[in-house]
Formats: C-alpha cells, structure tokens, sequence
C-alpha cells in the first residue's frame, strides 16, 4: 500500500443515530448518508449534510438508480444525485450493481440482473452517463442474492469486473453481500473473495443479516442490515486487507434494530483492527517476498 | 417642489419609507449575519450539554440542564421530591466547571433550597464562564457589549432619526401623521425584534444543527411510556427544552427550574419546534442485498 495513503473506518450515518453521531464524531473517519432520503429536503434540512461534510468526510449513497440494466437509468435520478453532489460536496458517491425496477414497475429492492453481456453493456453505458451527469464516477458496489439470476452466462467476480474495467470505475466491495453469496450458492467465501476485482476496490461495507426460508424450503442468508456483522465477514476483511495495495474506506452500515451505540463504536474498532492484521500480515510476506505495490488512485 | 419622496403624498410616502426601512434592515442584518458566520463558522459543533443549554436559551437553563446532569450520573439524588442531596461517598462530582460548582452547592447544604443555586455566586460565575466561552467562539452576543450590535444599532438610529426628521416636516406642513407614527412604532419594533435574539448567525446554525441531530432522539424520549429511563433525557432538555421530555418527567422538575427570562436566553425553556421534519428512515434493509 501506498505509505501515504491509510484505511479509514467509518459509519452509515442514519435518523436515528445523528445524536449520537454528533456527540461522539471522532470515532469515526467518514460518514455514509443514504442519498435517496435526501433528494426532496429542504434547505434547512441539507445543512444539517453540509454541517457534517465540514466535520468529517462524507460520502453519498444511493439506492435507487438500477445502473446495471439494460434499460437507460431516468435521467432525473441522475440530476437529483447531482444536485445532492453540488450542495452537499461529499468526496464520493456510490450506488449498486443492480436493478431496482422494469417499466413502471418498482419492485422495493436490489435485485441482481442476469449477468451477461447485455447487462454488462447496459450497466456500462449507465454508468458512463451517470458519471458524466454528476461529474464524478460512482464507486459500485456488490449486491446480495436470494437466488442465482436466470439467464446468466456469466460468474458474478466475472461479471462485476467486465463492468468495472470497461467502465473504468472504482469497486465498493460489501463483505457481507459477497459472503450471504457465497453461502447461499455453494461457494467458498475466501475464493469468493479472491476472484473479485480486488485491484479496483477503495471501499467497503460491513452488515450482518439472517436465516430465511425461501418459498420453496430453502434456506438462505439475507443481508438485512438489521444484525451485528458476523465473524467471517471480519475476517474477509481481514485477509481483504492483506491482499489490497489500495487504501480502504470502510463503513458499517445498521439501517434499524440498532444496538447501542457502544456496541456499534466497538463493531467499527473491531474492523480497524482486522484492518490493522491484514495490513501487518501483507507486510510480512512482502519482507520475506517483495512484490508490486500500486499506489492509491 | 419637494424633492422626492416628499413629494410623494398617502399611500405613496407610506409604502416609500416602509420599503426603505425594511430594506435597510434585511441589508444590514445580511451583512452581519455573513460577518458572524466567517467570525463563528458556518455551523459549529457544541457537545456539552451545558453550553447547549446556554445557547438556547441562557445561563440558568445551563445552570438548570447541570443539575440535571449531575442527577442523571447519579452524583446527586433527591432526599425528598424537593430537596437534593448527594450521594453518598461522593466528595466531588461533574464533569465540567459548572456541573462541579452546581454540586458543590448541593453539598454545601443548597440541596435544601434547589432554586437558591441561581443565586449563588460560585454557581453563577461558572455559568457566566460557559457564557463567556460561548461569546469567545462567536456563537452568543455579550448582551452588554454594543461591538456585537455594530451595524444593527446605528442603522435602526439612522432610521428613527430619518423618521424623525420625516415627521416633522410633515407635521409644520399640516397633512395627517398619524400612519407614520403608527409606521415609526413598527419600524423601531422591528429593528428591536432583530437586536433582540442573543445568538449570532453562528449560533443560530449551530442550535439548528443540533435540533436536526437530536429530532428522532427528541421523538423517542416524548413517546416513552410513563417509567422509563432515559440516558438521553439531559441532552435533549438541552436542545429543546424541559418541555420535550414527557410529562411523567416534566412534572419532577418545577420546583428546580429556573424562573422564565434567564437572561441572555431567548426567553423560553421550549423555544423553536425541533428539527427538521426528519430525513426519511433506514435505506435498503429489508431484504434488498445492497
């Protein structure tokens, strides 16, 4: 890793823990906000966003776009994510590898396309217009699955990186979307880990989920957001960590059922630490064994 | 012929000079208020809950919010529904200089008498400190220095003089005065109103971020059933007032608050309605995966 480049950990900033937020800001290294929720507020309400930009970095994510579709992403999300961008100056904006609706129909969730080339094509172009949009790219982030996309010619790690590369965009890598995957579809989470386009991921999430039985009886881990990070998911950081030569923003994401907020400061130490073990681990092998080091974008 | 506006007669001279004092006041109130933002910043951060409570609204709300502080750390506790004592073992207690000198006065035997603290000198020279310490970061006026009212005062003299001298050369050429005494009254009402809030610019977003940061956290606290603790009771009296807190605990505190028009303050244990009307909830749980 770059030596002038570091790893920051941070929070997604929600309602429902600004106060705490407010009391207690220097725990964190950046802020997550969920762009969405802030399209339609009012001026008073953003300074509230432009307040914390001030204090802390903050990044904007958003939910509603559909980037990976063959459909063309409406151009009115696009302008409300840039006008949000403009007033708000975060340092970096996300959104997902997904779709979110078909026509006029709006189905409530990420859902994962089929991954083939036309969906790499659609997301591609969707990506390049919305960069172009709101001036900067999106860092694009992973999402979880119920079940396996029919139609799919393509391998997730396969198909997340044809659309990064071509897109020339950076990777948010959500740890435990990738291990509800890996669990739900049979496959080993580190190799899981392994095959993705780490040399493109600059951020990360961290978020816990649940057992759910599907409707035909099967068993799946569903990414909720609504439980503490499990074990694994720190130890994918962890060996993240050792394998990145990027520096690493990663942000705890808790959309309700929340804990308090000791609990919440302590899940963000503990992912510094894994931070720290991965980045000492890599050190060590690099001792004994040099090796290129790309230096942060 | 009268050179204008005098020459302006009615209706016409009135909505003149309203025009013309209103704009001169909206100017000058811009001008300081983007002087005080450079001088505060555009929207501070203020975490004690006593200095928040002396932001809104003055130093016995401080004085009051430390009381409670000390209670809700369990350093004081109540002998009888009126009286405090502390705790215990306790020598010492607070966590900042007014929080120390409150229970300093309560061990002193002032639990007796909770409303006497307002008046005592060690108490109430540790709430000026608070005060003073706000004044330094630019977010609360010195009521007693006419340097924070620089621009607002001479223009509001400028404009009573202006009405003055209107006035009487309306009255030595005979046509009624009295809408413009009724307009004079306004105008002087208004610049008062402008004088009159103690916080700058700066502390005005300051007290405004801190009600969008505490508006959920106010909500849980009003709807909490009748019984139930409250670690974040103190901080939210702080931002919004005693009247935020549900009656089971409103009602264990008259007997301790401070009398209304602390000083400095803008009057009012509950002034201003909260935040904002709240920035939607959680985002993609649920099931979405993202």
């Amino acid at each position: 890793m770059d030596e002038g480049a570091r790893d920051r950990v941070g929070l997604g900033w929600r309602p429902e823990l600004a106060a705490d937020i407010h009391m207690a800001i220097e725990r964190f290294d950046v802020l997550e906000v969920l762009a969405d929720n802030w399209f339609g507020a009012s001026r008073r309400e953003l300074s509230l966003l432009r307040a914390l930009s001030r204090d802390i970095p903050v990044a904007l994510h958003g939910v509603g776009m559909g980037l990976a579709s063959a459909a063309r992403t409406a151009e009115a999300r696009l302008d409300a994510m840039a006008r949000l961008v403009e007033r708000v100056a975060p340092e970096s904006w996300s959104e997902h590898l997904a779709f979110v609706r078909s026509g006029d129909i709006e189905i409530g969730h990420l859902c994962a396309p089929p991954r083939c080339p036309e969906t790499v094509d659609g997301a591609v172009r969707n990506i390049r217009r919305a960069g172009a949009v709101v001036g900067t790219l999106p860092v694009l982030e992973n999402v979880a699955t119920l079940l396996d996309p029919p139609a799919s010619s393509l391998g997730e790690p396969d198909w997340v990186a044809r659309i990064l590369k071509a897109a020339a965009a950076p990777m948010l890598l959500d740890l435990h979307n990738l291990y509800a995957n890996a669990v739900n579809f049979g496959h080993d989470a580190a190799a899981y880990l392994e095959a993705m386009p780490l040399d493109r991921v600059t951020h990360v999430h961290l978020s816990g989920g649940r057992l759910v039985t599907t409707g035909d009886g099967v068993e799946r881990l569903l990414d909720d957001h609504l439980h503490d990070p499990p074990d694994p998911v720190f130890e994918l950081l962890e060996r993240l960590a050792a394998r990145s030569t990027m520096s690493l923003t990663v942000v705890l994401e808790r959309d309700g059922a929340y804990p308090g907020f000791d609990v919440l400061t302590a899940q963000v130490q503990r992912a510094r630490v894994a931070l720290a073990r991965g980045r000492a681990a890599a050190a060590r092998e690099s001792s004994v064994r040099p090796r290129s080091v790309r230096c942060a974008q | 012929m009268k050179p204008f506006p005098f020459n302006l007669t009615g209706p016409d001279f009135l909505l003149c000079y309203a025009l013309f004092s209103a704009a001169v006041l909206i100017i000058a109130r811009a001008a300081r208020s983007t002087r005080e933002l450079a001088v505060g910043g555009e929207s501070p951060r203020v975490v004690d809950p006593c200095e928040i409570a002396c932001l809104r609204a003055g130093r016995d709300e401080a004085i009051f919010v430390a009381l409670m502080s000390l209670e809700a750390q369990g350093l004081v506790s109540r002998e009888t529904p009126s009286k405090l004592r502390v705790a215990s073992g306790t020598a010492a207690g607070g966590r900042s200089s007014l929080e120390r000198a409150a229970f300093d006065y309560v061990r002193r035997g002032g639990g007796a008498a909770p409303k006497g603290i307002y008046r005592d000198a060690a108490v109430t020279d540790a709430a000026d400190a608070v005060r003073h310490e706000l004044v330094e970061r630019g977010l609360i006026r010195d009521p007693w220095t006419i340097a924070g009212n620089v621009g607002l005062v001479p223009t509001l003299v400028a404009l009573v003089v202006l009405w003055t001298v209107a006035l009487v050369r309306i009255w030595s050429s005979g046509p009624p005065v009295g809408f413009l005494c009724v307009m004079l009254g306004m105008v002087t009402f208004a610049g008062v109103v402008a004088l009159a809030n103690p916080r700058t610019a700066s502390g005005d977003a300051a007290l405004r971020r801190l009600r969008l940061s505490f508006n959920v956290a106010r909500r849980r606290v009003s709807a909490a059933p009748s019984g139930s603790v409250l670690s974040d009771a103190v901080l939210v009296t702080a931002v919004f007032g005693l009247a935020a807190l549900p009656k089971f605990l409103r009602g264990q505190y008259p007997w301790w608050q401070p009398a209304r028009d602390s000083g400095g303050g803008c009057g009012s244990g509950s002034c201003g309605s909260g935040g904002g009307s709240g920035c939607g909830g959680g985002g993609c749980g649920g099931g979405c995966g993202g």
